[in-house]
């Protein structure tokens, strides 16, 4: 399955920390500017969604063509934004998109969630101000070639 | 205690696994470094309101990473929406953590509706503390103010956070009082949590289905206005409401 997502996490007055563009597909000319602004459009959504449920990851709140944005909400309000996009087997699509929801869970609560605590532990680290660690960059880029 | 055990170096923070939680430290340690911390802030400023601020926001930092890495840990990855759940895990999850038991109590101000009060016998921080007299109303409990505040901040309850002593009957030392005095929009959205959301949901869609003739400022307003039993009766009788002529603005 060659996927391409685009994950950024943003911080509580709607700054992005951090911005990586993970996975298998081509990239397209345009793709950075896309996912910024289907992320940005997305942020709106949040705002509103996060409010009424505890949980803290929210699937598939929008969609742009075959792009889905979902989004993992922290205590603090940091979001982890994330598209994907499935650019194979067009007739599975229901299963698929499930099949994405599982790895995005996967990728966002068990593990780069926990990396962000760390790095916020570190009484060094701003809250707030953008994640320049080469060593979170390299971790989350491993965990998502391990899982897309 | 510190350096007890064997302890793993490892080269990078991201590496190590988050604690457990079980870790404790001396009190007299904690008291000297707090001790310090009051010293050197104390050289920084010219008035006790500017110590107690830099106090504040040195509690403010901590506050900030107790909440992440709680509801983490100990929450199971669940986020508090409610008022009385953020206060609640304030006074027992992040209290438990910090000084190793649930916060002697938490009331309700009487005066007003956006007031709460976390009290506490003996607060560690002024275990060890005297104010000398020339310092007035000055209190170490700033620093755990600043927690709080960070916490609630963070959770999205914004509050103004400020610690009190307050004299007991029969008692040698005052009682730490912790008041949270609630910004406006926490309440205002608090309100509007209290009605369940698929309620929500149908008034809304009978807000956009009506919304031809009818006038969705008034209705938002009245659902805003109304006590919780009140918005039952509205839901269940969307006749019942008088809708106004006016274009949907």
């Amino acid at each position: 399955m060659a996927t391409t997502a685009c994950f950024i996490i943003v911080s509580r007055n709607d700054i992005p920390i951090y911005e990586a563009e993970v996975g298998s597909a081509t990239k397209r000319e345009d793709a950075a500017q896309m996912h910024q602004f289907i992320l940005h459009a997305a942020l709106d959504i949040v705002q509103d969604l996060a409010w009424t449920t505890s949980a803290m990851y929210l699937k598939a709140i929008d969609r742009f063509n075959d792009l889905v944005v979902s989004v993992y909400v922290t205590a603090g309000h940091i979001l982890c934004v994330s598209d994907f996009n499935c650019v194979s087997d067009k007739k599975n699509t229901e299963k698929m998109e499930n099949d994405i929801y599982v790895i995005f869970f996967a990728f966002s609560v068990g593990e780069v969630h926990e990396l962000y605590i760390k790095i916020l532990l570190n009484p060094l680290y701003l809250p707030g101000s953008r994640i320049a660690s080469s060593h979170f960059d390299t971790k989350v880029r491993a965990l998502a070639r391990k899982y897309l | 205690m510190i350096g007890v055990g064997k302890i793993k170096q490892y080269s990078n923070v991201l590496d190590k696994p988050l604690s457990k939680g079980k870790q404790e430290v001396s009190s007299s340690a904690f008291a000297f470094l707090f001790s310090e911390l009051v010293q050197y802030n104390q050289t920084q400023v010219d008035n006790i309101a500017e110590l107690e601020r830099r106090l504040e926001d040195a509690g403010y930092a901590v506050g900030a990473r107790v909440l992440e890495l709680l509801c983490h840990r100990d929450k199971g990855n669940r986020r508090e929406t409610r008022l009385l759940g953020i206060l609640s895990f304030v006074h027992s999850t992040v209290w438990k953590v910090l000084f190793g038991k649930v916060a002697d109590s938490l009331e309700k101000g009487t005066e007003h509706e956006d007031e709460y009060m976390i009290s506490e016998k003996e607060l560690l921080v002024n275990r060890f503390i005297s104010i000398p007299k020339d310092m007035g109303t000055f209190n170490c409990g700033a620093f755990v103010a600043g927690i709080v505040r960070g916490v609630l901040d963070g959770a999205g309850f914004p509050a103004v956070v400020t610690a009190h002593f307050v004299p007991m009957e029969g008692q040698h030392r005052p009682r730490t009082t912790i008041l949270i005095k609630f910004g406006e929009e926490v309440l205002r959205r608090e309100a509007r949590l209290a009605v369940p959301c698929d309620i929500i949901g149908s008034l809304f869609d009978f807000c956009v289905c009506s919304s031809e003739h009818g006038n969705f400022n008034d209705l938002v307003k009245a659902i805003i206005a109304t006590p919780v039993d009140v918005k039952y009766t509205i839901s269940l009788h969307p006749n019942s409401f008088d809708l106004g002529q006016d274009e949907l603005s």
